[in-house]
């Protein structure tokens, strides 16, 4: 059975999933100036695929998503499904531990140990993997409230130093590299969304697959558009192309009247929080898929060994932040190729054709 | 090696404990909870004192695979 959750609970944490890590990284930088267009086509892009995870959440609302794909696929590639998702939460997790790790080194506590972030983000998303999934939306739903306060804060006092100048001539470059960014900015972040399906979650209203994840896509491109494009128009595009944490860099210009200054603290809160939320959903997803190859009906009993798998295992991935931004800016690896669009289209298709036929046959034996 | 003592024991007492404050104990789970526990620990403990497993250990491994069963290879 599902763990059922409000579907504004369910929206806030779609939104808070996908900023964790991209509102920090220069998304998109590839385009430059026209940053803004590839979030708006990666956004625009990368609805068919969100249709589609939504659909394969709302095959069987009653059921997770694996009682769906043991019916479409059958058990063995069920298993085979349930590995490979398993691993890309596991990987993500250690992704976004790491993108962690990089930033608090780098942007302030430089000769802290690395292992400190990266342990204590794990332990607290821990903490909210077991508690589950409900507990963690009901916290987002919150939470959602207070970034959005704090990104407006903060943009609105750096709006003395916007100038739009900086986002023109628009596809000065043409449009090669805006749509190699709208490519690298649809893996990152926003098809990452795929996991949010694994997560079985099940909503209040028919069809939540479909409200949830497409709202919360459409928020979260929102409020990621807003940032990036106020972050563009601070720092400009040079330096928006070379900065590791642009968004960083853009807030730490602020200085109202020598008195209100340092508040790139707010992108620190930000990106904490948001980090959490996407480790978190991803030690659930990843306990998930384990429990399920295992057999076990209660996923918090595996969180423990995989969560502090992340302390070690985001050592084992990126050297540093260089090799970090060499990975956001990639263009589809096989394994994110394979499950954000390769798999969900095949897994789709299949159940489309199988269950509708399932369905026919009860149908007429009744 | 202090520290890898350290962190052995603290992931062994939490390995020990946690399934058994479970309700019910199946023995799948115990078994992929030991084990994922186990790696977990022995990779920590290795990289507490300084030792990284080769990182392109895999990747190597199945570039070689590739080769070796490409036609003609």
């Amino acid at each position: 059975m599902k763990e059922v959750i409000a579907v504004r609970a369910g929206i806030a944490t779609v939104v808070l999933m996908l900023m964790g890590g991209s509102v920090i990284h220069g998304i998109g930088s590839q385009a430059g100036s026209d940053a803004w267009l590839a979030i708006i086509f990666a956004a625009l892009f990368s609805l068919p695929f969100i249709l589609i995870y939504a659909r394969l959440g709302d095959f069987d609302p009653e059921q997770d998503i694996f009682h769906t794909l043991e019916k479409a696929l059958g058990k063995p590639l069920t298993v085979v499904v349930a590995i490979i998702y398993g691993y890309y939460a596991l990987l993500l997790m250690y992704y976004s531990l790491d993108s962690l790790g990089s930033f608090v080194t780098v942007a302030g506590l430089v000769e802290t140990p690395k292992v400190v972030p990266r342990l204590a983000l794990t332990l607290i998303g821990l903490m909210a993997a077991k508690a589950g999934i409900e507990v963690l939306t009901r916290w987002c739903s919150l939470f959602l409230r207070i970034i959005v306060l704090t990104s407006f804060l903060a943009l609105v006092l750096v709006l003395k130093e916007v100038d739009f100048s900086n986002l023109q001539p628009v596809l000065f470059d043409g449009i090669g590299p805006v749509l190699q960014a709208t490519l690298t900015t649809m893996k990152f972040p926003f098809l990452e969304t795929v996991l949010f399906t694994f997560a079985g979650a099940g909503f209040r209203i028919k069809n939540g697959s479909r409200y949830v994840l497409v709202r919360g896509h459409f928020a979260a491109a929102a409020l990621i558009l807003f940032i990036i494009t106020l972050t563009v128009a601070v720092v400009g595009p040079e330096i928006y192309r070379i900065q590791y944490y642009p968004v960083y860099g853009a807030v730490s210009r602020i200085d109202v009247g020598g008195f209100f200054t340092r508040l790139e603290i707010t992108v620190t809160f930000i990106f904490l929080i948001t980090a959490f939320v996407k480790v978190s959903v991803c030690q659930i997803v990843a306990a998930k898929c384990f429990s399920y190859l295992v057999g076990e009906t209660d996923y918090r009993r595996l969180v423990t060994p995989l969560a502090l798998s992340g302390i070690v295992g985001s050592f084992y991935l990126a050297e540093g932040t260089l090799e970090m931004e060499k990975r956001n800016l990639s263009l589809w690896p096989p394994l994110e190729l394979a499950v954000q669009v390769i798999l969900p289209v095949i897994i789709w298709i299949i159940a489309e054709i199988r269950l509708n036929k399932q369905n026919d046959t009860g149908q007429k034996a009744n | 090696m202090l520290a890898a003592v350290g962190t052995m024991l603290v992931f062994i007492v939490v390995g020990v404990i946690e399934p058994f404050l479970w309700e019910k104990r199946r023995t799948a789970t115990v078994i992929a909870y030991g084990v994922a526990m186990f790696i977990t620990a022995v990779l920590t403990a290795l990289y507490t004192m300084g030792i990284e497993p080769p990182k392109m250990i895999l990747t190597n491994f199945v570039r070689d695979l590739f080769q070796k069963l490409k036609p003609g290879g």
